[in-house]
């Protein structure tokens, strides 16, 4: 047993427990901070939140590539087709700026004036491809493969999303675009006319 | 009175501590689907998922279109085939967790012997706001417990924790004789 | 060290070296350390004991195992897969054995596959088998709970090789705990092997169907 320390006065004791409480009031916000803070980058990087305008027939600059939207049109109506819905395709222009720019979980999407979001179709069939292809175009490479990933800096890749949205097509159509490492910003291209 | 001051503040503290550990929900109730409840025929809104499922049907084999041909499926026990209409409000999505709760508490999934039928809801269809899907969701149950009474699950994710699930109650039914052979096409054709 | 001058004078015994109290101290404190050394040999000892060599199970008859009910049939050799395709274009064979298969637990399941496995050894034989649901003679993707059904499961291994026969098949078998330690769910645990299964090994006749 340790000797016996000579006995605290009330005062000295009193301003102990403070500094203790107040200790733990200030430790406490720190110690989470500390431990959450790469969940917290990983939270960021999921979600979108921070939308970068893009004025009509600008090129941006995004997560290591300059980024501009060629075009987006929609399947013309056919007799074949159902009525209430209509194939669209967004085209980009890519250009990796640094090398090994590696594009990863890239999110291409359709929105709309109401806040509604088109996912890509995941699988395109050759034949919708084919039907939405312009004569005379360079061939697009999707979004979620290596194509921006391997490109050489200065390379030009086309990408090419396709939607499957309702027929009237609402209104405001804008193309949002993310990748992993660009996220929470986002870009989001104003409204062209869709053809 | 004095004496008893402690005593009784550790009483209570048991009674407190005893009753928090009793009512306590289960953890896979805690962190499990937040339920929407509803009833057949009614849409069931479930934040961007919004689903409206019809009366079960009942049939020993059905038929259906599948990649070009047209398929077979007997069953040791009875299928259960329940029309479902589905629409997403704000973004595009998959119906992924397609359960059926018996009255006795046993879970059955979508069966996977119909994945590839042009008119079922499986997880490869998609959801696009805007658009409005019909389909049949196809369970294989053991003919006892087959009556059309038990709960449909249906949520975007397989295994919704904390995530949107719709629960659609059927009551106890008259059990009607399932029929021989059930055509999925042309029940969906009508639908 | 208490050195009586007794002791020291008449010549050393054990006794005289420590007092009564010391040994009680040197005693006390070793007592900890000496019971875990008996209790984990003891264990051992145990776990030695208990290696029985697993029972034989019937075959014909449902073998309730955990999870699954099997009833083992029969096994064939063939070189056409339950579903048609010829597995020797890739120059291999396949072993099939043919269950009726009833899933025991709550919900629809497919760890049929990790049930049984094949104890015979044959080289570069697959180490899990895939299963096929006979009634549609394509790949099983789940059995629903309640309801028997004919699999085959198959192992395929490459052609040429002499199998011997009878084949022995391990059976193995999850216990179920209502609440698990950690989320308090129903958990299939502790998957050990409840027997074995010798099977004669056939030839397929024609089709192998």
């Amino acid at each position: 047993m340790p000797s016996s320390e000579p006995l605290h006065t009330p005062m000295s004791e009193r301003r102990m427990r403070w500094i203790a409480i107040i200790a733990i009031i200030v430790l406490l916000p720190f110690t989470m901070l500390v431990s959450g803070w790469r969940d917290w980058r990983e939270v960021r990087r999921a979600q979108a939140w921070q939308p970068v305008d893009v004025a009509s027939a600008r090129a941006v600059a995004y997560d290591g590539a300059l980024v501009r939207l060629v075009d987006i049109h929609a399947l013309p109506p056919d007799p074949g087709l159902a009525k209430d819905r209509t194939f669209l395709r967004a085209r980009l222009l890519v250009e990796p700026r640094r090398p090994g720019t590696k594009w990863l979980d890239c999110r291409i999407s359709l929105i709309d004036a109401a806040s509604h979001d088109w996912a890509a179709i995941e699988t395109v069939p050759d034949l919708l491809q084919r039907a939405l292809a312009k004569p005379g175009e360079v061939k697009g490479a999707g979004c979620d493969g290596l194509a921006v990933s391997e490109a050489k800096p200065g390379a030009q890749v086309f990408v090419d999303s396709y939607y499957l949205l309702p027929r009237p097509l609402p209104a405001g159509l804008r193309v949002t675009l993310s990748t992993r490492d660009g996220r929470p910003a986002y870009l989001r291209f104003s409204q062209g006319t869709v053809q | 009175m004095k004496r008893f001051g402690p005593i009784a503040i550790i009483l209570i503290g048991l009674l407190v501590l005893a009753g928090m550990r009793w009512t306590m929900p289960r953890y896979e109730r805690i962190t499990g689907p937040i339920a929407f409840a509803g009833k057949p025929d009614a849409w069931v809104d479930t934040g961007n998922l919004a689903v409206r499922a019809g009366p079960p049907q009942l049939a020993r084999t059905i038929r259906f279109k599948a990649l070009g041909k047209v398929e077979e499926r007997t069953s040791a026990g009875i299928w259960l085939v329940v029309p479902v209409r589905s629409r997403v409000d704000h973004a595009t999505a998959h119906v992924y967790g397609r359960i059926w709760v018996t009255p006795d508490g046993r879970r059955y999934r979508a069966s996977g012997r119909v994945e590839d039928g042009d008119v079922v809801l499986t997880g490869t269809k998609t959801l696009q706001p805007g658009l409005e899907r019909k389909d049949l969701v196809v369970f294989e149950l053991p003919a006892e417990l087959a009556n059309g009474e038990g709960a449909l699950l249906l949520s975007e994710e397989r295994d919704p924790q904390l995530t949107a699930q719709a629960r659609i109650t059927y009551p106890a039914a008259v059990p009607a004789s399932p029929a021989k052979l059930l055509d999925l096409d042309e029940l969906h054709a009508k639908l | 060290m208490i050195f009586s001058d007794k002791s020291f004078k008449e010549g050393r015994s054990l006794a005289t070296i420590f007092s009564l109290k010391e040994w009680r101290t040197r005693a006390t404190a070793g007592v900890g350390g000496i019971a875990a050394i008996i209790a984990s040999w003891g264990i051992g000892l145990f776990e030695e004991r208990d290696q029985r060599p697993p029972p034989t199970l019937s075959v014909g008859h449902p073998i309730p195992a955990g999870e699954w009910s099997l009833r083992f049939e029969r096994v064939i050799r063939s070189d056409r897969l339950p579903d048609g395709t010829m597995v020797s274009r890739s120059g291999r064979e396949a072993i099939i054995l043919y269950v009726q298969a009833t899933n025991r637990t709550t919900r629809s399941s497919n760890s049929l596959l990790q049930a049984v496995a094949l104890a015979t050894p044959v080289k570069g034989v697959d180490a899990r088998p895939t299963a096929y649901l006979m009634r549609d003679h394509a790949i099983m993707t789940d059995l629903q709970p309640g309801l028997p059904e004919e699999v085959a499961l198959v192992w395929t291994y490459p052609a040429g090789q002499r199998i011997a026969s009878p084949l022995r098949f391990d059976v193995m078998a999850s216990n179920f705990k209502p609440q698990d330690n950690l989320y308090a769910q129903p958990l299939w645990t502790d998957t050990h092997k409840i027997g074995v299964v010798d099977l004669p090994l056939q030839t397929a006749q024609g089709g192998g169907l």
